[in-house]
C-alpha cells in the first residue's frame, strides 16, 4: 500500500488542509520543466508531464533516460556541482536553440532540474544602482514601520504586482498587513487581520527553506511529475522547487480573493518567519528567475535591517532594565530587607518591566504597587500562576479570557507575569499590564474563515472587512521583559541567601552571648550565695545576742537586714532556676497534672497562706513533659495567681484545661492587656512592690513553655484578674 | 583521752564565724578542727594526730584556693593505711556532675550549703549529730 508520509492524498480539503503534505503535491505551475534523477543510478526518476513534449521524446524513453540523454553533457557537468552543496545552481543553456536556465539543487535522494525561459535580466549596473539606493533607504528610515512601507514601494517599483503588502505574523500566527503599495483602484487591505489558518503551519514551514515564491497564474492546469518507475510508491520532494504547485486550498482562496498571481518571499530573522512580503496581481503574471532571486535578496536586506533594528531597541531596553536591576540590588543589599528594597526606593521592581503595577509576595506578606488587585484577588493570581508555571515562570497577557473569575480587574490587570522566588513557598513577584482595547479589523470574518458547500468545506468567499473589539488583552509580554524578570528573580534569591547567612550569624552569635550571660549569671548568684549569708549571718546574731541593748530603731534595722537578705536570696534562687533551664536537656515523660497540681499546691502552702481564696481545680489531662519543668511553671503560674489575687474581696482562682490549652485564672488586680508582650520578658514587673517578686517567674514559665514548643498567652484586665494559657506541644519520642 | 572531733575545711572566714557559732551554741560537745585551705587539709592528714585519731567526719567545702575539695577528696581516699573517714562535700551549686563525681571518689554525702543562717542553724547540728554516732 501507499505510505501515508511520501504521498499526496488523493483529496485535499480544508479538513485536512493543516495535515496536506503540500511539499509532496506531485504538481509544478507550467512555466518550466522538471527532471529528477535518482542520485544511485543517476536515471531520471521523475519527470514533469510537459518534458515529453519539451524534449520531444516518448515516455518510454525518458524513463530509461539518464540526464545526458536529455542535456548536453557540458551542462549536466556543472548541474552535478549542486550535488556538493545546498544551494541552488542555475547555468544559462541553449536547447534548441532557445536561451534558458537551468536551475538545479539536490534532496536526499534526487538531483533536481527546473528549466526555464532564459528572460532578458534586469540590467546590472541599474539592480546595483537600486541594491544601494534600497540599502540607504533602509538604514536611513527612521522606524521599523518606514522601513516596511519603504520595503513595500520598492518591491511594487520593482516587480510591478498591483498590490504589495507587508505581512506580519502575530504569536498565534495570525497575519496583519502592515505596510501596503497597491494601484489606486483597488481597495485598501492595510490593517486588515487574517486567521492563522490562511496559511498553515505547513505552508510557513516551506517558506523556512524556500523564500520567494510565484503563482504565475491561478487558473492554470497544474502539471503532473510522472515517475519513471511506474510502480513506484514515492512521491518526489519538492520543497526547495521553484516550480511546485499550491495547494487546491490555496488557489482556491487567491480564486476567492480575485487574485490571479502573486510573488511571495518570507521574512525570516533569527531563524524565525517574522512575516511575509506579499505580492497580488489580477491578471496573470511571471516573474523570472532573476527578479526572483532580486526580489529574496532585497527581502533578505530588509530582514537584516529590521533585525538590526529590534536588536538596537531591545539592547537599549536591556540596557535600561540592567541599571534599573542594579540600583535595586543595591537597595535590597542595604538594609537586607527585600520588600523595602524593591518597592520603597526611587525606582522600584515595576521598572524593568512595562508593567503599570505588580505585587511581591514574600513569606505571607503582600506588597503591591501602582495599579495592582487587591490582597485576595492577588492570593488567587498566584494560585493560578502557581498551577500553571513551567520552571517558575507564567505570563499571559489575557488573563481574564483565560479565567473568567478575573474578568472585573481586566481593565488593569489583563496582562501578568509571574515569577516564582520559591515555588515551594509561592514566593513570587508579579507584574500587571492593562488592557488595550483594540479595533481589529479582519479580512473577511475570521470565525467563518471556511464555508461549507456540497458537503465539502471550502475557504470563505467573501473577504470583505469584518471588524472586532478585541477585549481582555494587554500588549504582549516581551522576551527582554521575561529576561529581566529571570533576572531579577535570580538576584532576589541570591539577597536571600546572603541574608540568611548574615541572620544565621547573628542568630548564632546571641546564642553564644546567651549562653556566655546564663553561664555568668549562674556563677554569680551562687558567688553571692556566700557573702550573703554572713549578711544574714551576723544580722541574726545581733538578733540573738544583743538585740536587747538596741533602741527600736536599731531593732526595726536588724531586722531589715534579715528580710532584705531573704528577699535576695529568692531572687538569687529564681535567677538561678531560669538560668539553669537554659542548660538542662528535657527529659519528656507522661505526666499526671492532677497530681503535679496538687504536688504544686503543697509545695507553696497555698492552704496555710492563702486560707481565704477559694480554689476551683478542674480536671486535667495527662501530658507529655519534662517533669521538673512543668512543676516549675505550674508552681510560677499558680503562685502568681494566689498573690495577685489575695487583696481581691473573694478572691478565687481556678485552674483547668479547655479543648488544648491549660488556664490559671484569677480575679486580682491583673493588668493592661497591652503590656501582654512585655510580661514574660525577664525581670519585668507590671506592678508595684506591694507584691512581692523577682520578676522572673513568668520568665520561667514562657522559658518552660519554649522548650516543650509550645504558646502561653493571657487575657487579662486591669483590676479585673488575668487568665494565663498555655498548651504543649511534645511528641513522648523527642 | 581524746574527745571525737570533727574537721571542717573551709576558707570563707564568715562561713567558719559562723559554723564556730552555731557549733558553740547548739552542741556543746562537740570539737571541731577548722582548716582553711586544701594543702593545709593534706598537712593534716599526714600529721600524727590525723593517724592516732582520726576525726569522726570532714565537712569539706568543694570550692576552696589552690586544691578543690574533690581533689582533697581523691588524695586522702588514696592515702594507704588511712580507716575510711566519712567525707561530706558541700557545695553552693547543687551540680548533678559534682554530686556524681562525690560518690565516684568515696565521698560519703553532697550537701547542698545552707542558703542562710537560719537553714546553717537547722542543718547543721542533724549534719555533726549524725555523723558522730555513725560507725560508733
Amino acid at each position: 500500500m501507499e505510505s501515508p508520509s511520501t504521498l499526496y492524498p488523493k483529496k485535499v480539503t480544508l479538513t485536512n488542509c493543516d495535515k496536506e503534505p503540500i511539499h509532496l503535491i506531485g504538481n509544478i505551475q507550467g512555466f518550466g520543466v522538471l527532471l529528477a534523477s535518482d542520485l544511485k543510478t543517476d536515471r531520471i526518476a521523475f519527470y514533469s508531464e510537459n518534458c515529453l513534449a519539451f524534449f520531444d521524446k516518448t515516455k518510454e524513453e525518458i524513463e530509461t533516460f539518464s540526464l545526458n540523454d536529455l542535456i548536453p553533457e557540458q551542462y549536466v557537468n556543472r548541474v552535478k556541482e549542486s550535488l556538493n552543496t545546498d544551494y541552488k545552481i542555475h547555468i544559462k543553456a541553449t536547447l534548441s536553440e532557445e536561451n534558458y536556465l537551468i536551475i538545479s539543487h539536490r534532496n536526499d535522494t534526487h538531483l533536481i532540474l527546473e528549466i526555464e525561459k532564459d528572460e532578458n535580466q534586469i540590467d546590472t549596473l541599474l539592480f546595483q544602482e537600486q541594491l544601494t539606493n534600497i540599502i540607504e533607504v533602509f538604514s536611513t528610515a527612521s522606524t521599523p514601520l518606514a522601513m516596511c512601507n519603504t520595503a513595500a514601494e520598492l518591491i511594487k517599483d520593482i516587480f510591478d504586482y498591483d498590490r504589495v503588502m507587508i505581512y506580519k505574523f502575530d504569536q498565534d500566527w495570525n497575519g496583519e498587513v502592515i505596510a501596503e503599495q497597491k494601484e489606486s483602484h483597488l481597495e485598501s487591505w492595510l490593517g486588515l487581520h487574517y486567521p492563522a489558518s490562511d496559511i498553515p503551519q505547513q505552508a510557513r514551514k516551506l517558506f523556512l527553506k524556500q523564500g520567494v515564491r510565484i503563482i504565475e497564474d491561478v487558473s492554470s492546469e497544474p502539471i503532473p511529475i510522472l515517475p519513471a518507475n511506474r510502480k513506484t510508491s514515492v512521491s518526489l520532494d519538492l520543497s526547495k522547487s521553484e516550480l511546485r504547485s499550491v495547494s487546491p486550498i490555496h488557489i482556491e482562496y487567491l480564486r476567492n480573493m480575485g487574485v490571479k498571481a502573486t510573488l511571495t518571499a518570507a521574512i525570516i530573522f533569527q531563524g524565525n518567519l517574522w512575516g511575509l512580503i506579499a505580492c497580488h496581481h489580477y491578471t496573470p503574471r511571471y516573474s523570472n528567475y532573476h527578479l526572483r532571486l532580486s526580489c529574496k535578496f532585497i527581502t533578505q536586506v530588509f530582514a537584516t535591517q529590521l533585525g538590526l533594528r529590534n536588536t538596537n531597541w531591545l539592547l537599549e531596553k536591556t540596557n535600561l532594565s540592567n541599571e534599573t536591576r542594579s540600583l535595586l540590588i543595591e537597595q535590597m543589599s542595604q538594609d537586607w530587607n527585600i520588600i523595602e528594597g524593591l518597592t520603597a526606593g526611587k525606582q522600584t521592581f515595576l521598572d524593568v518591566t512595562e508593567a503599570i503595577g505588580g505585587a511581591i509576595y514574600i513569606d505571607g506578606k503582600i506588597k503591591v504597587l501602582g495599579q495592582a488587585p487587591n490582597n485576595h484577588i492577588i492570593h488567587e493570581i498566584i494560585e493560578v500562576c502557581h498551577n500553571l508555571q513551567q520552571s517558575g515562570i507564567y505570563k499571559t497577557s489575557s488573563l481574564s479570557i483565560d479565567y473568567k473569575q478575573f474578568k472585573s480587574i481586566k481593565k488593569f490587570t489583563s496582562g501578568v507575569l509571574c515569577m516564582f522566588i520559591s515555588p515551594k513557598k509561592k514566593n513570587a513577584l508579579i507584574w500587571f499590564k492593562p488592557e488595550i482595547i483594540q479595533t481589529v479589523s479582519w479580512g473577511g470574518n475570521p470565525n467563518k474563515s471556511v464555508v461549507k458547500d456540497n458537503n465539502q468545506i471550502s475557504p470563505r468567499k467573501s473577504f470583505e472587512k469584518w471588524s472586532e473589539e478585541k477585549e481582555g488583552y494587554s500588549l504582549p509580554w516581551q522576551d527582554y521583559e521575561i529576561a529581566a524578570a529571570i533576572a531579577l528573580k535570580d538576584h532576589i534569591a541570591e539577597v536571600i541567601i546572603e541574608k540568611y547567612d548574615k541572620m544565621k550569624n547573628l542568630n548564632d552569635q546571641l546564642k553564644k552571648a546567651y549562653k556566655e550571660l546564663e553561664t555568668f549569671s549562674y556563677s554569680v548568684s551562687h558567688d553571692l550565695r556566700s557573702p550573703l549569708r554572713g549578711i544574714d549571718g551576723f544580722a541574726q546574731i545581733i538578733k540573738e545576742d544583743y538585740f536587747d541593748s538596741l533602741d527600736s530603731y536599731g531593732k526595726q534595722a536588724v531586722n531589715t537586714i534579715i528580710s532584705s537578705t531573704q528577699k535576695m536570696n529568692v531572687l538569687i534562687d529564681d535567677i538561678l532556676s531560669f538560668s539553669s533551664l537554659g542548660k538542662k536537656s528535657t527529659e519528656f515523660k507522661e505526666v499526671n497534672m492532677n497530681i503535679l497540681v496538687e504536688e504544686v499546691l503543697q509545695y507553696l502552702q497555698v492552704s496555710n497562706l492563702h486560707p481565704n481564696t477559694k480554689l476551683e481545680i478542674n480536671y486535667l489531662p495527662q501530658i507529655i513533659g519534662d517533669k521538673t519543668m512543668i512543676f516549675q511553671l505550674m508552681s510560677n503560674l499558680i503562685s502568681n495567681a494566689f498573690k495577685y489575687s489575695s487583696k481581691a474581696k473573694n478572691p478565687i482562682v481556678e485552674i483547668g484545661c479547655n479543648a488544648s490549652s491549660f488556664y490559671v485564672k484569677d480575679n486580682g488586680i491583673g493588668f493592661n492587656a497591652k503590656h501582654e508582650d512585655r510580661i514574660f520578658g525577664i525581670f519585668s514587673r507590671l506592678v508595684n512592690d506591694e507584691y512581692e517578686g523577682s520578676g522572673i517567674g513568668l520568665a520561667i514559665a514562657k522559658r518552660v513553655i519554649e522548650k516543650h514548643n509550645g504558646q502561653i498567652w493571657t487575657e487579662a484586665q486591669l483590676g479585673k484578674g488575668a487568665s494565663f494559657y498555655f498548651n504543649l506541644n511534645t511528641n513522648k519520642n523527642e | 583521752m581524746n574527745r571525737p572531733y570533727i574537721v571542717s575545711v573551709e576558707d570563707n572566714r564568715t562561713d567558719i564565724d559562723l559554723m564556730k557559732r552555731v557549733v558553740e551554741k547548739e552542741m556543746k560537745d562537740c570539737e571541731v578542727e577548722y582548716v582553711e585551705d586544701g594543702e593545709s587539709a593534706i598537712q593534716f592528714f599526714e600529721s600524727a594526730k590525723f593517724r592516732d585519731y582520726p576525726p569522726k567526719c570532714i565537712l569539706m567545702d568543694i570550692k576552696l584556693p589552690k586544691m578543690n575539695g574533690l581533689e582533697v577528696l581523691n588524695y586522702l581516699r588514696n592515702k594507704k593505711g588511712v580507716k575510711n573517714v566519712p567525707v561530706i562535700i558541700l557545695s553552693s551549686s547543687n551540680r548533678s556532675d559534682e554530686i556524681e563525681e562525690t560518690y565516684a571518689l568515696g565521698g560519703n554525702s553532697y550537701i547542698e550549703k545552707p542558703k542562710n543562717y537560719t537553714d546553717l542553724k537547722d542543718k547543721l547540728p542533724k549534719i555533726i549529730s549524725y555523723w558522730l554516732t555513725y560507725n560508733k
